[in-house]
Parts: structure tokens; C-alpha cells; sequence
């Protein structure tokens, strides 16, 4: 018995080998394995060690990441309109352009956006922190601020990139401070530099004093691992000159803008210069603004070769509203927002091979399409990056301190986000009232049927009988199954979702409770009446015919 | 399906088993290795093919033979008649056909794929696998492809401790 058992348990072991996966070779396991989201991995660790090593692998994770999906990350930063409390949100929009719905738990009411790349984004945080959140695993890693008395808008001197080379993340901020204000008013003559891992900042010298408030006015962009931002020189025709900083290297460079002059029209406000990225290229985009709007034309000009320094103009657009940033573009198309609070996308093509710019027209919205509308958020609080969904670990970068926050959702502390939960919490209210009333007309119609059944025995025309028995099964109000409510937070796109749906269904509920009450009074009539004839079938038919639905107004309203 | 015409240049694929199949050299190209073969002038007349058995190596060649490109006289008049749409829909029905098989022969298109670099026939069979990890639980994944959980109970534990972001 005992040799036939192991004999059996041997030729099933081999039976399993061949049917098992783990046969493949390692390269195909991990060929299919690129084309699992981030999220179906982390699963897959846990099915056996051999997967959570290959999962875990550094060569593995840099591979998946040349595969990964890209989104287009929009972002709000908290705001306050109308006497309204908004949280910052995110919505991440995939290949199909559809948008995500939930929040994205990493990122807190109060934190600003100030980076994003493999798969890993960059917060400012209200406290004395910096974090680092990889928004597919949810690790997320603090790191104490170069400064601590925090004054203005401290995010928008923060970056943070990648050198494809050395391979190491760095975050950077611009200024040099005392008690949280420019040593040197607007001017700044120190970069701060974290390397991702270090134990602190470093300061590195600029070549000479550069100005804080056009880093403001202008962005500041992180692509392939240099940082490129604008400062003033007034020796040039545009007044600007574009400075960057090898993350790699951490060395300096300047790059000349275009020499060619720029037109300004009598009517138009001053001229503003920005700094984006489009497709990976840097772009400088200028026009006149009039409060911090543009109206009119917005010239955008991409650098073709760095090394040269030449520019070229691509698009020459015609708009009113603002500038998205850092990224303006995802996948082939533009992104443009208008002063009302709406993203647009345009063809980025179709114009190779012509030396002129491509002319778009955002006021008659000739070849745009709708993206998104935000509102009521204001229409300059959004920003655009691209976000890639990836597997990087941060715990190698510190040993302890990672805090992974549950999906779930988390109720925000501070007091001026008791009435967004306050109304989250009524929402909710309102869906389990909605569920609840379903739920109860559902068993009033019930308990109707079976009465009006009853009185139905007082008919002598089986005829008769039978069609108002089939009428009474028909009462019973068929509604959708509960909508299922998710313990995760919505993002702005599901929250108006989520209220749509809701109204769509109280609706519904109105319209079936009117058509049952109609429908009820009308059986009960027809039941008494054939009840009182009780003479042959034609004539009580006739009856009910005369009767038929014409009566509406007589119906019983509950 | 293409037709065997005289004039058209056969080659001979020999699995390890002592099984031949004889198939047009357009055919056997599908394959990027036997391809390299043939342009380097490795191959007479008869390739063998190593570690693929005859009873996979029929069912690889059946693929190619689907998907070979209708080029040629008899090619061009069958494209000329069918709108290409309507032929790759009849593919996607029968390749969907085609992958109907049990899983260890399945893995073993996948490695077969893989040797003879037929990317279509590779992303077919690795379609199936990364579905089934898509739509199932843990527990299910383990059972539907015979992985063995190989982990101590406690390391179980902090595994879906760490990754309680997608347990969730």
C-alpha cells in the first residue's frame, strides 16, 4: 500500500510539474509578466517565493517600467471657491482617455504636486515634510524639508527627477533662506539637492544669482534627468535665457531662447514666458497676458537640438484661458485648458514636413475636443504631468519609515475638511435612504398583489379573473441591483459620477412609484366592477374596455 | 489556406521523435529562427527542430500555415476577394479555436514559440496565461497554474501584510 501510495503521489507530482508554469523558463515567465498591471503583481507575490524574486528583482522592475502604462496625471491643488473647501485630487487618464474615478489615497487633502516620474511622484506636504509616494504600491517615504519655516508658494521651487546614467532619484529645491524667507529677496544663488537614500540635503552653488519670482511666473520642468527652468536676462530679445541642471552631473548650463522679435499687439497685456514640456521636448510657450490670462495669440517653441540651441516654432494658438504644465502634451495630442474651468486635447501632428507653425483656433474650438470639465475648480489650479504606472521600490532607499496607507477610505483630520466629509458622509446617507425606499415599495407592492388577489375570488369570469391576476404580477417595481458603494474615497470626476447616479435613481424611483400607484388603482376598479356584473363575459369585457386606462385622473395617489 | 503548388521550394522540419514534416519554405519563414537558417544557407534540405516534440511541432506548423502571408499569384486574388477586415476576424476565430488546448500543452507552445521566434504564436499563447493572472484570486492562480506555495505560514503573513494595498 504504502509504495503504491508514494508511487501514485510520485507520477501526480510529475503530472503537476508539467502542467506547472514554473517550468517555463524565466524569461518567458517575465515576458508575461510585462503585461500584468502593477496591481495584479503585487498579488502575484504572494502566490510563491520564486515569483516574489522575480518580482522583486531590481533588473525586473526597470524592464517592467519600459513597458508600463502611461497616464496623463491632472492634478488639483486645494482650493477654495464660493465659501467651499476643495481637497488637492487627481485624475489619471489612461490610452482610451477614459478617467479614473478614485482618489488616489497617497495623496493627502493639503499636499501639492511638485514632481512625477517612473511611477513615483513627489509631494509638498503642509508639515515639515517632503513625500515620496509610488502611487501603484502605495509605499510612501518622508523626508524632512532643506528648510522648515515654510512661507508662500515653497512647492513651486521643489522638482524632482531621474538620471537615466547614474540612476538615482533627486529631489531639489531653489533659495537660499533665513527663517523661511529668500536670504536675498527675489534672487537665489543655492540649489538644494537630495539624493534619494542620502542622509541630507546638499547645497550647490548657481553661477551667479538667479531670480525666485520667474521660477514662479515660468514653471520648472525635470526631463531625462536635467532640470531646465527661465531667469531673466535683459540683454536678450525675449528677456529670458533658459537655465539648466544636470541632476547627474549637478552642473549648470544655459540655453539661449529664439532671437527672432516678437510682435506685441497695443491691445494685448504684458508678454509671460513658460517653460513645458511636450513629447519629451523643452518648449518655451509666450504670450500676452491680461491678468494673468492669455488672450490672444500663444506662440509655442520647441528646442531641436540642444547642443545648437536651436528652437523652432510649432504652434501658434489662438485662446483665452491658461497654460497647463509641466507636461502639454499626452500621447499624440495637445492639452489646453480654457479660463472656464475646461481641459481641451488637439491633434499635436498632422503639420511634418510644413516649416510653419500649425494654427490652432481654441476660440471656435475648431479640432478640440473636451478633456475634462473641472469646474467648480478654478481654471489656473490644475496641472498636468505624465505618470507611469511602476513596481520601484522605496524601501531600499530608507530602511523602516515606509507607511503604506490603506485603500480605504481615511477620514481627514483637519477642520477645514469637516464639511467635505460631512457632505461625503450625507451622499452616503442619501444612497442607503434611496436603497432603503426601493427596498420597502418593493415589499408594499408585494403585499398589494396578494391582497388584491384576495378580491380577486369575488369574480365569476375566469376570463376576467386571469387577466387582472396577470395585471397584479406585474406590479412588482424591478429595480437595479444595489449600486455598489466602494470603501474608497471618489476622485472629483467619480464624485460627479457618483451624484448623477443618484439623481438618475431617485428619479426612477419617482416615475415607478407613480406608474405602481396608477397601476394598483386601476386593478382595484376593475376587480370592484367585475365584481358588481356578474353577467355573461362579453358584456363585463366591454365594461373593462370602456374603463380602460381612460380614467386616469380617478386613479388612487398614496 | 494556401495551397501546395509544384515549384514552390519545400523544407523538411525533423522533430527530435524521428517525425518529418514537409512544409513550403514560406511557411517554415513564419519562424524568425528557421528564417535566419535558411538566409544563412544552415538549412539542405531538413532542419532539425530540438526539443519540440512531433505532436507540438505539428500543431506550430498548423499555426503558421494559418497565418503564412497570401502573397503570390494565388495570394493576391484571395486578398482581392476578401476585405481584409473580414480576414483578420475569421483569424481571431480561429486562433481562438486554436488555443483550446490543456495547460502543459499550452506552456509548451509558449517554449516552442519562443525557440522558433513566432511572436504571434507567442503573444497568443501568453495572452491565455496573463488572463487567467488577471481575472483570479491568489488562491486560484496558484491552482490554475500549479505553483506550489512554497512559503512558512508566518512569511505568507507579512507578504499580504506588505501588500495589503492589493489584497484590498
Amino acid at each position: 500500500m504504502l509504495i503504491m501510495d508514494s508511487e501514485e503521489a510520485g507520477s501526480k507530482k510529475e503530472r503537476n510539474e508539467e502542467y506547472s508554469i514554473n517550468r517555463l523558463p524565466r524569461e518567458l515567465i517575465e515576458r508575461i509578466f510585462f503585461w500584468l498591471p502593477v496591481s495584479t503583481l503585487l498579488v502575484c507575490i504572494g502566490v510563491c517565493t520564486c515569483w516574489k524574486n522575480l518580482i522583486r528583482d531590481p533588473n525586473f522592475v526597470t524592464s517592467h517600467l519600459k513597458h508600463a502604462s502611461h497616464y496623463s496625471l491632472i492634478f488639483f491643488q486645494q482650493d477654495y471657491v464660493a465659501g467651499k473647501h476643495y481637497p488637492s485630487d487627481a485624475i489619471l487618464i489612461d490610452k482610451a482617455w477614459s478617467q479614473s474615478t478614485y482618489a488616489v489615497p497617497t495623496i493627502d487633502p493639503d499636499d501639492l504636486l511638485c514632481g512625477s516620474c517612473n511611477g513615483i511622484i513627489c509631494l509638498y506636504t503642509k508639515t515639515s515634510t517632503i513625500k515620496i509616494a509610488n502611487l501603484a504600491t502605495g509605499e510612501c517615504l518622508h523626508l524632512e524639508k532643506p528648510i522648515k519655516n515654510f512661507s508662500g508658494d515653497q512647492f513651486l521651487f521643489y522638482s524632482f527627477g531621474f538620471h537615466p546614467l547614474t540612476r538615482e532619484y533627486k529631489i531639489t529645491h531653489l533659495g537660499d533662506y533665513v527663517e523661511g524667507r529668500p536670504k536675498n529677496g527675489d534672487k537665489f544663488t543655492i540649489i538644494q539637492v537630495y539624493r534619494l537614500g542620502d542622509e541630507k540635503w546638499k547645497d550647490i552653488r548657481t553661477p551667479e544669482a538667479l531670480s525666485l519670482s520667474c521660477v514662479k511666473n515660468s514653471g520648472l520642468i525635470n526631463v531625462g534627468g536635467t532640470m531646465y527652468w527661465l531667469t531673466n536676462d535683459m540683454a536678450t530679445n525675449w528677456k529670458h535665457v533658459v537655465m539648466c541642471f544636470d541632476l547627474g552631473e549637478e552642473a549648470f548650463a544655459r540655453i539661449e531662447l529664439p532671437t527672432s522679435v516678437l510682435e506685441n499687439s497695443v491691445y494685448g497685456g504684458p508678454r509671460r514666458y513658460w517653460i513645458r514640456e511636450i513629447e519629451g521636448k523643452i518648449c518655451i510657450a509666450t504670450a500676452q497676458t491680461w491678468h494673468k490670462v492669455i488672450y490672444g495669440k500663444l506662440q509655442i517653441w520647441t528646442l531641436d537640438n540642444k547642443v545648437e540651441q536651436s528652437w523652432s516654432q510649432k504652434y501658434n494658438i489662438l485662446t483665452a484661458g491658461y497654460i497647463a504644465g509641466p507636461n502639454l502634451s499626452y500621447g499624440d495630442k495637445l492639452l489646453m485648458q480654457r479660463n472656464d474651468s475646461r481641459l481641451f486635447s488637439h491633434d499635436l501632428h498632422g503639420n511634418e514636413g510644413n516649416i510653419k507653425p500649425m494654427i490652432l483656433n481654441m476660440m471656435r474650438f475648431s479640432g478640440f475636443s473636451l478633456v475634462l470639465d473641472f469646474s467648480p475648480r478654478k481654471p489656473d489650479n490644475m496641472q498636468s504631468y505624465i505618470y507611469v504606472e511602476s513596481l520601484v521600490r522605496l524601501d531600499v532607499y530608507k530602511k523602516g519609515g515606509i507607511v503604506r496607507k490603506p485603500k480605504k477610505r481615511e477620514v481627514w483630520k483637519f477642520k477645514k475638511w469637516k464639511p467635505c466629509e460631512d457632505e461625503l458622509s450625507q451622499l452616503e446617507e442619501m444612497w442607503s435612504h434611496i436603497h432603503q425606499k426601493e427596498h420597502d415599495i418593493t415589499v408594499f407592492s408585494q403585499r398589494s398583489g396578494i391582497q388584491l388577489k384576495h378580491r380577486l375570488q369575488g369574480i365569476s369570469n375566469d376570463v376576467i379573473r386571469q387577466q387582472i391576476g396577470l395585471q397584479i404580477d406585474q406590479i412588482v417595481p424591478v429595480f437595479p441591483n444595489k449600486y455598489p458603494r466602494s470603501s474608497q474615497r471618489l476622485n472629483l470626476v467619480g464624485e460627479k459620477r457618483d451624484r448623477e447616479k443618484l439623481l438618475a435613481r431617485m428619479r426612477k424611483y419617482g416615475d415607478i412609484c407613480k406608474a405602481m400607484n396608477k397601476e394598483i388603482g386601476w386593478i382595484a376598479r376593475m376587480t370592484e366592477i367585475a365584481t358588481q356584473y356578474k353577467v355573461g363575459p362579453s358584456s363585463s369585457n366591454d365594461a373593462i374596455s370602456s374603463q380602460n386606462h381612460s380614467d386616469d385622473k380617478d386613479t388612487v395617489e398614496s | 489556406m494556401a495551397t501546395r503548388e509544384a515549384g514552390k521550394k519545400m523544407i523538411m522540419l525533423k522533430s527530435p521523435d524521428g517525425m518529418e514534416f514537409e512544409v513550403e519554405e514560406a511557411v517554415a519563414m513564419e519562424s524568425q529562427t528557421i528564417r535566419k537558417m535558411i538566409e544563412d544557407d544552415c538549412a539542405d534540405t531538413a532542419i532539425l527542430i530540438p526539443n519540440i516534440n512531433s505532436k507540438i511541432l505539428s500543431r506550430v506548423i498548423e499555426y503558421c500555415n494559418k497565418h503564412v502571408p497570401t502573397t503570390g499569384a494565388t495570394g493576391a486574388a484571395a486578398s482581392d476577394t476578401v476585405a481584409p477586415a473580414a480576414l483578420a476576424e475569421d483569424l481571431k476565430i480561429w486562433d481562438a479555436e486554436f488555443i483550446k488546448v490543456n495547460r502543459a500543452t499550452r506552456f509548451n507552445l509558449i517554449q516552442a514559440a519562443s525557440y522558433l521566434n513566432i511572436k504571434g504564436l507567442l503573444d497568443l499563447t501568453s495572452q491565455t496565461t496573463i488572463d487567467t493572472i488577471s481575472d483570479n484570486s491568489l488562491e486560484e492562480i496558484r491552482s490554475f497554474l500549479s505553483t506550489k506555495n512554497d512559503y512558512l505560514p508566518e512569511e505568507e503573513q507579512t507578504i499580504r501584510r506588505e501588500n495589503q494595498w492589493a489584497f484590498q
